[in-house]
Order: C-alpha cells, then structure tokens, then sequence
C-alpha cells in the first residue's frame, strides 16, 4: 500500500464556534470525522451490543466462574491497625477439612485494619472461613493513626518505618511570597478552608480473580479495568512468561479506578491453585472491598483570593493536605479551570500518611474535591464583591464551549429568577448554583483494533481490553458499522481477551478514545482491501467506491451489496489492524463542561433535596447519545453521593473502619434522585480520526460543587466540607441564627 | 454461616418446646442471619416460625386490632385497618428498611432486633454489650448513637415499630415454656443499666406471638416522623411517635415517644404535659418538643440531634393533631 | 428433575445438626426438612440423624431441582455455587443492595438473607427465569430499550425488583417505583433509566393485554 501523507482540511469546533484547520495524515488513516461529515450510525441512540447478555443473567462476571474443583480462596488479616508480628502459625489452618493451601505472608509488621497476613484456600466457604479463624497470629500492637487528624497532631504515632514525620511535603509553594503581597493589595480578600471526605469506590462486584493452571499456561479471570496490566504483572509476580498468561474479563462490575493494578490477590489465587492443583477463586467480600482495595484521598484545603472589584480573579494561595493512607499520592486539582494570573498562583501540597488503606485513583481523581474547594472560594468572592455568581464565572472563563453552556444551563434552570442568597425562608428554601469541570480525556496510543470481514458478510472487531460498562464494546462496533456502511447488528464487538490486540488500561476516560480511532482505521483498512476486490471484480477505480448503505459502490450505483462483495473474499477473511496514533493538532486539550443545581434545603432537620441537576457537557462527536447520556447521568449521581452521603468512618480507638459495608456507607439510591437534564455538546475536536472523547470522568467533577453553591444560595451560609449531611447543615444554619 | 439445627415447628406450642438451650426462634431472619454471618451469635439450633399456623394474621374487632407476629412489615404498611386505626404503626412500617427486607422482616423480628452500633456489630470491638467493659461510642465515633441515658451503653434502639406501638399502648402476648403471658410494651425494653447483655425483656425460650392494639378513641390522630439522611435506605437519626386525642380543641391523653436517641424508646412523660390541656399548633407542639429535647447529654459528634430531635417532636406533633381533627366522633 | 450434588468434599460431621434427634425426641417437633402442603416438589424426609447435608427440593424457575446444602447456606449461595444460576450477585452479603433480588413464591426477596433449607417446597424465581422460550420479558425489554444498566451487576436484581412492582402494579407512579426500587443500589447511577425503563415496561405491558 502506499504510505504518501495526505492533506485534508477539517472543520472543528462546535455548533456555536466553528473553525477551519488543515491537518497532514497518513496514507492508511481514513479522513478524520469533523463537523461537517454526515453520519448513519454515529451520533445514533443504540442499545448496547451486551445488553441482552446483561438482562438475562447471562453475562458471567469474574464473580460468576464456577469451574470444576473450584476452590475458594480468601485471606486472615489483621486486626490491629499497628502492629509488629511476633510469630504467626498457619498449621492448625492446615489441618482443617477442606482447607487445600496455606500461603503465609511474611511481613515485620502491619500498618492498616485489615492488612492481609496468609492466604487460603479450601474446598468450601465454610471451610474456608474456619481456616482463616484457625491462623493463629502473636500480635505485638502498636500505637497507630488512622485519621489524618490524628496522624497530623505533634508527637503521632509515625506510620512509616523510618521516617520522623507523617507529614510529607514543605506546605510552601512558588510564588508564595509574591502572592502574599499582592493579596495584601487586593481589593477584597476572602478566605475559607474547604474539608472532602474520604470516599471509596464501593464497586458493585468486588476485586477478584479465578486462577486455573494447564499445564504451565495460566488463565486469569478478574475483575479489572487492564487486562494487558494484569498479564505483564502476574507474569512477573509469578516470574513465568508473559506468553503463558492469559487474562480474561469478559463482564466486570464496576472499577471507578480502583481496578488497575493485577492486586496481591491475583498473584496470591494463582500461587494457591499451583499448590492445590486446582482453579482458585478469590473474591473480596463487602468490607474487604472498602478497607483493602483503595478510596478517594480525603483533604483540607486551606484557601485565599483576591478579588478586583469588577471582578477578576486575583492572586490566590491553596494549602492542599490529604492523606493516601499508606500509599503515596493524595493531591487535589485546585486550581484547574478559570482564568487565574499563571504567575499569581500559589499552590502547596502536603501528604499525611494514616494507618489506613491506601489511596487509588478514582474517578478523576483530585478532581472533584479541587472542584468543592475551588467553587467554594469563587461563591464567596462572588458574594463578597456583590456579583451574580455566574457573571463571576463567565467573567473568568474564557473556554468557549463552557461560554456557550453557561448561558444554555442558565436559561434551563431558570437562573434570572435565582433570589439573592439567604433571602428564602420557611421551612423548605430552595437555592441554585453552578459549577464547572474539564477533563483531558483525548486518549492516545497503545490501542490496536482488529476488523475481521468473513465471506457471508459478517464482521467482527476484536480488541483485548476490557469494557468496564461504559459501553466501549458498542463504541468500536457503532465505529466499524459507520465506516463500512453496514448496520449496527452486522457488526459483533469482542473485548476482554488478552490473545487480541492490546488496548489501554480503562482510566482518564481514555478507553473511547484511543480505541475509537483504532477500531475505524481497522475498519478502513479491512474495507478498503474489500474495494480492491470489488473494483477489480466489475473494473471501477477503487478509490471511487463508496461503502454505505449496505453497498460498496460508485456514487453513481455502480457495485455491490457488501454480502456480494464479501464472496469475492478467497483467504477466508480478509483481517486488517488498525493502530492509535499520537493526537493530530487539536482543537483545545479539555473537555469542557458545567452543572447547575437546584435544591430544597429542609431546615427542620437540614435535609438537602437535589431537585434538579442541569449537566452540559463536550462530548467530542459523540458515538452513541443513549450511552453517552448514560455516562453523564452516572457522573452526576456520583457526584451527588459525593455531595450529601458517602464518607468512610474511621475509628480513632482501634483504626477500624466503623462502615465498610452499605448499610452504614451510604449509597443513595431511587428516592434520592433529582431530575437529571443532559445537555450534550457535539464537539469535533480533530484529535484523532474520529474526534471521540470520553465523558466519564468529567461528568463527575461538578455536581457536588453545584449543590454546595445552591445550598449556600438556599440558606446564605455555606457549608464548608463534605459530604453535607444534616448535621453540617443544620451547624451551619445555627452560625447564622437562621434556623427557625 | 455455621450450621445449625433447623426445626419448623407447626404450632407455636410446639416452637416454644422446641427452643431449647442455645436455640433461638427466626422470623423474617433479616436480623438474625446477619448477626449469624458476623459471628456475632452461634445458635445451635434455629426454630423457625415459617410454618406456624395463626401467626401472620391481622385481626380486627371490637377490642382493637391484632397483629400476628409473623406479619411482615409489608403487610402492616399495606394494611388499611391499620392505617385507620394505628396510622403511626402503618408510617413506622412504611419508613423500615427497604420494601425487599420489609417483605421479610416481621413484628416480631422488629421488635426483638440487635442494635446496629457500629462497635456492636464490628467482630473486632468487645463493646460492654459483648461482655467487654467499655462503650467505644463514648469516645469513638459517635455521630449516631444515644443523646439520652447514655452513660454506660449508646446504642439507640433500632426499632421503628416500638415507638409507634408505645404510642397505642399495645400489649404484647408471649408464650413461654410457664404458658402464655401478656406485657405492656412500655414494660417491654430494656435498658442498659438493667442488663446489659439483651434490650428487652423476654426471658429464653419466650416467643412473642401477637401484639394488641386497643382501639384508638374518638378524636384521636397519632403520627411517626423520622428524620433519615438518605431517603432509600437509612436508619433513623432521630424518630418520634405521638397520639393525642382532641378535648373539644385542645390536646388530651397525649403519648409523645421518643425514637433513635436512647438505648430504649423513650415515652417523655413532661412533653407530654406540657402539650396537654394546649391547642396542639405550632407554638404549643414548639414547646412540648421543647420539653422533650431538655436534659440532653449529647457526645461530641451528636449535638445536632437535638435541634433535629425538636423538630421531629414538633411535626410529629402536628401531625397527629392533624390526623385527630379529621377522625371522626 | 435437576439433580446437583455439592462440589467435591469432605463434608466435617463436627458441628453438624448438632442435637437434632434430641429435639425429635423432645416431643412433636419436626425434623430438619418437613413437607410442605403447599409443595409441588419431592419431599425430602426428615433428617433423624446427623448427616453431612440436607437434602433440599423447591421449584427453581418451574423446574423442579433437588440439592444437597448445608444448613448455614443462603438460598442466594446455594443458587450461585450449586445451581450454577449466577445471575443473582453477592454484593453487600446484608441485605442492603438488592443485588440478590429473587422472588421467594411470587414476593421479592434478598435472597442473601434467606437460608436454603427455608426454601423447601417453594417457588424461587431468578433473573434466568424472566425470559420465557426465548421471549424476553418486558422489563427486560425496556432495560435495554433505556439503557438501563452499565456494568450490569446491579440489574438482574435490579429488574426482578421491577417485575415485581409491575405484577402487583400495572402503572406505578414515578414516586411508587422510587419506592419499590429502594432497596436496589446501582453505583453507575443509571436510576434515572430505571425510571424510563420502568414505565416503559408498563406501557408495553399495557399494549400487550
């Protein structure tokens, strides 16, 4: 094939701001989707390809591997959040009926609740729970700190091994100096500490692997969100060849971030199947899950600005301090959007290691708790100059996507008839607010995407990564349907077998975007050999046939129906790769997006009622709208159980977590819904070939800022930390004397 | 779980002979299976009551209503007698759980419930309720637990249904290996102080089989308010019962009970008082919650629910009242 | 009839129905599994002596099915790793997520929180039940139409849940199903689908009488 580059001029942007770009491409990559292309399938409301797998209980989930054999696997752990281990004796666990395996796992000492300290297996759950119980472990406790304020107080209890401090990090920044004597010149000042919560991922389907050995060959069943990231790292953890592993994850039950790693467990169920010579499958239970798989890093974030008073953003200094629990990595992205002096920033980070699970990405992560802080300290500048909150932002956002979404979420919500903060009384006090996110999410290489054409005409696209349910699997199949002008149902999406080709870990809402454009080159490529066979069949230049339709033809109607065409196939199939390249120039990096709120505040008891969320978001060109809804409505739900519910409760006595489970860690459900509107914006970014981007982080980052604003409007006092359950709400109303 | 002895009994005769030592009856199990998973009791045997006849009736006559133990809290919040004649029960059953566990848990089961502190139901706490000498609420994490009569032990009680059936002066019938007796549910809990290791007074082998509900006189409302953080699923903050009966147009034969905020429910004898002989509006429902939340001794995390708690009364209150000037007589 | 034996073990005898002839001797109490009048399956006998399991029949999905479990076993494990029906999930194990939604004789229940040998002689209906010959029900049917789930874990009890609601309630109110749904979590947040798939359910139902 020929590999000469071509020019194609693009047409970006959105509806309310279009732009003319030229782009130079590859040979062998289709012409880039802009706003001008018209679309069959794109674009399209479709069910997902899984669907019906789904709502019939088909659908086996890591969870739902039953082999023959089976054993269960599962761990003793520890039940101090400190302690050295003075001996720790596995043999009357050996002894007990059905126990097949006992894994020792050698450690000093142990730093959280709930640390694993031997691993089992047995033949049944009964059995393996009388095994864990027989572990017999000589505990030597120590002092411990499990709450960040615990852990920051002088003379704590030092989580790590030689280290003097918990706390990590100077809590000085650059420009500090400079920032302080512009504040000093400012025409107001405001100040406030904003507190988040500790959230874990709480996924429906535990962490979790079935192991089974063939042999040397190792299958790998597990929940995750990088099937090649669990290969490479099993292989290695096992120190066996990366071409004996096989991993599979054809269904999984929610990650949210915390499924990235292969985790010790996987390891572990694959040691154990090898000793007891049979499958092992280990699945976290419901505390396990929140005490050992990860969680959203808390934070205090100490903040002033400075504001002029036609209000533009000034100077502003942000203390962050958050701990990862034992881990490393507890930042908050504060300041991330609005047009702040670059040079008037100053920004600090502090870490504050707890004896505590550690920290896992979740959901953009350092995100939404940068977003609570940062649209905390813009109300109340806005409140502090006497400005509309929203002129306040637009004053100082100069994206023009979220330009155009200010004004259409405005116009919805009904924000001209917003009163002025505090001025509601009675019992029930509705308020309104607004926020705003971005997000990156434009993906990139590795990803590669297999299209297969078979002679009947049916065709497959295969990619080894995992759909972790926000519906990759139908993204690449709508992508191959359009660019081989077949419908949607000819098309059969494969995902989550590391024997295809490699795609990404599904994080940074990266999964759409980099296998998008890999899935429409492949399908280019597999469909322009069929146009060779089709134009040398009837004697038609092959660069004048057009697949639409069902047809591969000239303009003219001279052709094929694309199962005709595919009988001219004579190597069985014809199969053609297709590679994510680097991001071509693009239109802007984010991906931008605001809510606004409305909520009913009861001041009886303090009870937040989210009335309505308005959710405008880009969503590059979007590939399937009920999905991408989908996303947008998952976003804002979890930013709203981030607003009013979800907090990890850790004890300060013994450094238990006081609500692993879902009784006491509260996950709203049906009763607690608002209205969701989601207002889409079709956004060719010129990023790859496709423009697609993913929303599944970006829809999460506002919502909570959103409610705080139309609670602060509510009530005229704002609620400084999260979530902002009745008790904080009703402690905020007393500070104002406003509670009758 | 481990294993146990499974007995379904057909008459509750037969269930009290065969709950012996170390066995314990189950109803809707929606409580005890998961006290089982914990670990947390080991019964050798469990004797079900799935299969014994007369106890999922609701029975209406003269006397008042009846209500089976065994009838489940779906049942009660569906029922319209009882909605009729004990509108607070039919609103504590409505607000219980989840509508899948109300269509197992049973009256009997409600009342008869385990707390849910955080350090009872943690295997690694020996809280003073699991025999250990300390109350880890006292100093822990607290934001839920007891603001009344909370010195040795903080769980509130979790039942929804006590409050309500105080409220309407129910009577309680139980059938022990002695034969049948009957107990005013006010003389039915438990406290700490008494004995810390149960929170109601049944002696072993004792099966609840019915709850007697008088009939409500004429003029008469009553109403359960309960103040949830999350709608679709959550234990009380702090919940409230209230009957009056109206006495030309002020407030009689007042019953205010006081739920989620004390190792017992709480029946608040000066709240009472205060709103009798009061047209029960705002103002006077103000000052006998006002009565209510008085002498409080929240922990550090639990100031709130005394502003919550006052509120609670005072719509409870007017709810009732509400209620009472609709009934009719 | 179905027959399904316990995965291979050694089932301990330790522990086991511990005093169970004692409490026969006592005097009219039945043993371990009794027949149900009601019961179309095969009655099991009573257990006389310790055993290592309990012999259980009950009516899976209308199918008659016999297996063998223990006493400490939950109707949702003995589906799930005897019965090989894995569309009901384990997720909180505590009756607070309704990811283990069955219908126990026509009425919702956590079977996370119901015990196998409670199930003799009874009427279990799963997620793998719903669709008939092949023929989806409804409520399945508007779960996809909607989009009505993204990683799937929640919605087999999710949509037993609603098939439950729409058998008693032919046209529930958006408040209604708020209500009925209480006890299901879904943490992708798709409620707001549930919604739509709920009363489109309904509207199918409707059309199709």
């Amino acid at each position: 094939m020929a590999t000469e580059d071509k020019k194609v001029k693009l047409v970006l942007g959105f509806a309310g701001a279009r732009e003319e770009v030229e782009i130079t491409i590859p040979d062998e990559e289709p012409v880039p989707w802009d706003l001008t292309t018209q679309f069959s399938v794109v674009g399209g409301k479709h069910p997902r390809s899984d669907a019906q797998a789904k709502v019939t209980g088909r659908a086996k989930y890591t969870h739902d591997i039953n082999l023959p054999g089976m054993l269960f696997g599962g761990f003793a752990r520890s039940p101090h959040a400190a302690a050295e281990i003075v001996a720790i004796d596995t043999s009357a666990a050996e002894k007990i009926d059905g126990v097949k395996a006992v894994i020792p796992m050698q450690q000093e000492r142990v730093r959280y609740a709930g640390q694993p300290v031997a691993a089992l297996a047995a033949t049944t759950r009964q059995a393996l729970a009388a095994g864990i119980a027989a572990v017999k472990v000589e505990w030597k406790p120590l002092p411990h700190a499990a709450r960040i304020e615990d852990a920051m107080r002088e003379g704590a209890p030092v989580v790590h091994k030689n280290q003097q401090s918990n706390v990590t990090g100077s809590g000085r920044a650059r420009n500090d100096e400079r920032v302080v004597a512009e504040l000093g010149s400012s025409h107001k000042v405001v100040k406030a500490t904003a507190r988040t919560q500790v959230q874990t991922h709480s996924c429906l389907e535990t962490h979790g692997t079935v192991a089974q050995w063939k042999g040397d060959d190792l299958t790998i069943w597990t929940s995750t969100q990088a099937t090649f990231g669990v290969r490479s790292q099993v292989a290695d953890a096992l120190r066996i060849d990366e071409s004996k592993v096989t991993v599979l994850c054809d269904f999984m039950g929610g990650g949210f971030g915390s499924k990235f790693g292969a985790g010790y467990f996987t390891a572990i169920a694959a040691r154990l199947a090898q000793m007891a010579g049979a499958p092992v499958k280990i699945m976290f239970d419901r505390r396990e899950e929140h005490t050992d798989t990860g969680n959203r890093p808390d934070s205090i974030q100490e903040m002033e600005l400075g504001v002029s008073a036609d209000g533009k953003l000034g100077p502003y200094s942000v203390k962050l301090t958050g701990t990862p629990g034992i881990g490393r990595g507890a930042g908050a992205a504060n300041p991330m959007i609005y047009d702040f002096p670059r040079e008037l920033r100053a920004v600090s980070q502090t870490e504050v290691a707890t004896n505590a699970g550690q920290q896992a990405a979740m959901r953009a992560p350092g995100h939404p708790q940068g977003s609570f802080a940062l649209e905390t300290i813009l109300d109340l500048a806005a409140e502090a100059i006497g400005m509309d909150p929203l002129e306040f932002r637009i004053k100082n956002d100069s994206n023009p996507v979220r330009l155009a979404q200010y004004e259409e979420g405005a116009r919805r919500i009904g924000w001209k008839n917003r009163r002025k903060n505090g001025s509601a009384t009675g019992r029930l006090r509705r308020g309104l607010g607004v926020a705003s996110g971005t997000w990156g999410g434009l993906g990139g290489p590795s990803a590669e995407v297999d299209c297969r054409i078979f002679k009947d005409g049916s065709v497959q696209v295969r990619n080894g990564s995992q759909d972790i349910g926000t519906g990759t699997k139908t993204v690449m199949a709508v992508v191959a349907a359009e660019e081989l002008g077949l419908p949607l149902e000819k098309v059969r999406p494969f995902m989550g077998d590391t024997n295809d080709p490699v795609g990404p870990a599904s994080g940074g809402s990266t999964t759409a975007p980099s296998i998008a454009p890999a899935a429409r080159q492949a399908a280019y490529l597999a469909g322009r050999e069929l146009k060779a066979l089709v134009a040398k069949h009837l004697g038609v230049d092959a660069a004048k046939l057009l697949m639409k339709n069902g047809r591969v033809s000239t303009a003219e109607g001279k052709g094929l129906s694309f199962e005709d065409a595919c009988r001219l196939i004579s190597t069985g199939e014809i199969r053609a790769r297709g590679k994510r390249r680097s991001n071509f120039k693009t239109f802007r990096g984010g991906v931008a997006g605001c809510q606004f709120a409305e909520v009913e505040v009861d001041c009886d008891y303090g009870l937040v009622r989210v009335v309505r969320i308005i959710a405008l978001q880009d969503a590059g060109i979007i590939v399937n709208r009920l999905q991408a809804e989908s996303q947008v409505n998952g976003g804002v739900i979890q930013g709203l159980a981030y607003a009013l519910h979800e907090e990890r409760v850790m004890d300060r006595q013994l450094g238990h977590q006081m609500n692993a489970n879902f009784e006491m860690y509260k996950i709203p459900g049906m009763k607690d819904m608002p209205e969701i509107e989601c207002v889409l914006y079709d956004v060719a970014n010129g990023g790859n070939n496709t423009s697609v981007c993913g929303i599944g982080e970006p829809t999460c980052i506002p919502t909570a800022s959103a409610i705080a604003g139309a609670i602060h409007n509510a009530l005229g006092v704002r609620v400084l930390s999260l979530p902002m359950t009745p008790d904080k709400v009703l402690a905020a109303l007393a500070t104002k004397g406003a509670g009758k | 779980m481990k294993n146990f002895d499974w007995i379904t009994p057909a008459t509750a005769k037969e269930a009290v002979e065969a709950c012996t030592a170390g066995r314990t009856f189950m109803g809707g199990g929606t409580d005890l299976v998961t006290l089982m998973k914990a670990g947390l009791v080991e019964p050798a045997g469990l004797v079900s009551l799935s299969r014994v006849t007369g106890l999922d009736a609701i029975a209406e006559d003269g006397e008042g209503l009846m209500l089976g133990a065994r009838v489940t809290l779906a049942a009660l919040a569906e029922n319209t007698a009882v909605a009729r004649r004990a509108p607070a029960v039919a609103d504590s059953a409505r607000n219980t759980a989840t509508p899948l566990v109300r269509n197992r848990a049973t009256v009997g089961g409600n009342l008869c419930q385990r707390p849910r502190c955080w350090y009872f139901r943690h295997p690694d706490y020996k809280c003073s309720k699991k025999g250990g000498d300390t109350c880890y609420a006292i100093e822990g994490e607290n934001k839920y637990h007891a603001i009344f009569e909370n010195t040795t032990c903080n769980i509130v009680h979790p039942s929804n249904l006590g409050p309500a059936f105080m409220a309407h002066d129910a009577e309680l019938v139980i059938l022990g290996p002695k034969g049948e007796r009957k107990l005013s549910i006010h003389e039915f809990w438990v406290r700490p102080e008494e004995d810390m290791k149960t929170e109601i007074a049944l002696d072993a082998g004792e099966l609840i089989t019915r709850v007697d509900l008088k009939p409500m006189p004429a003029r008469t409302g009553s109403a359960f308010e309960e103040v949830n953080e999350k709608q679709s699923f959550d234990w009380g903050l702090v919940a409230a019962a209230v009957r009056l009966t109206l006495d030309g147009d002020k407030a009689a034969d007042v019953r205010i009970i006081l739920g989620a905020v004390a190792p017992v429910p709480l029946r608040h004898a000066e709240a009472e008082k205060a709103l009798t002989g009061r047209v029960p509006d705002e103002k006077a429902a103000l000052a006998a919650a006002e009565k209510a939340v008085e002498g409080a001794t929240p922990l550090r995390d639990n100031h709130y629910k005394i502003a919550m708690l006052k509120a609670c009364v005072k719509n409870a209150i007017l709810m009732a009242a509400a209620r009472a000037r609709k009934a009719g007589g | 009839m179905q027959q399904h034996d316990e995965p291979t073990e050694r089932v301990s005898r330790r522990g086991f129905l511990r005093g169970a002839g004692a409490s026969l001797a006592a005097g009219g109490v039945v043993g371990a599994i009794q027949s149900d009048k009601a019961g179309t399956a095969t009655v099991e006998p009573a257990l006389q002596n310790a055993a290592d399991v309990v012999a259980l029949s009950f009516v899976l999905n209308g199918k008659p099915v016999a297996v063998k479990v223990r006493t400490g076993f939950t109707l949702l494990e003995t589906l799930r790793d005897h019965l090989d029906h894995t569309g009901a999930k384990l997720v909180c194990d505590y009756g607070a997520c309704g990811a283990c939604t069955v219908l126990l004789d026509g009425v919702a229940v956590n079977s996370c929180l119901v015990l196998a040998v409670e199930c003799q002689g009874r009427k279990v209906e799963t997620i793998e039940g719903l669709a008939v010959d092949g023929k989806l029900h409804p409520v399945q049917e508007a779960f996809i139409a909607e989009d009505a789930r993204q990683c799937g874990f929640c919605t087999p009890g999710m949509i037993m849940s609603c098939k439950s609601l729409l058998d008693r309630k032919a046209a529930p109110t958006h408040q209604e199903t708020a209500e009925a749904l209480a006890g299901n979590i879904c943490r992708c947040g798709t409620y707001f689908n549930i919604q739509r798939a709920v009363d489109r359910a309904a509207k199918a139902k409707a059309g199709g009488r």
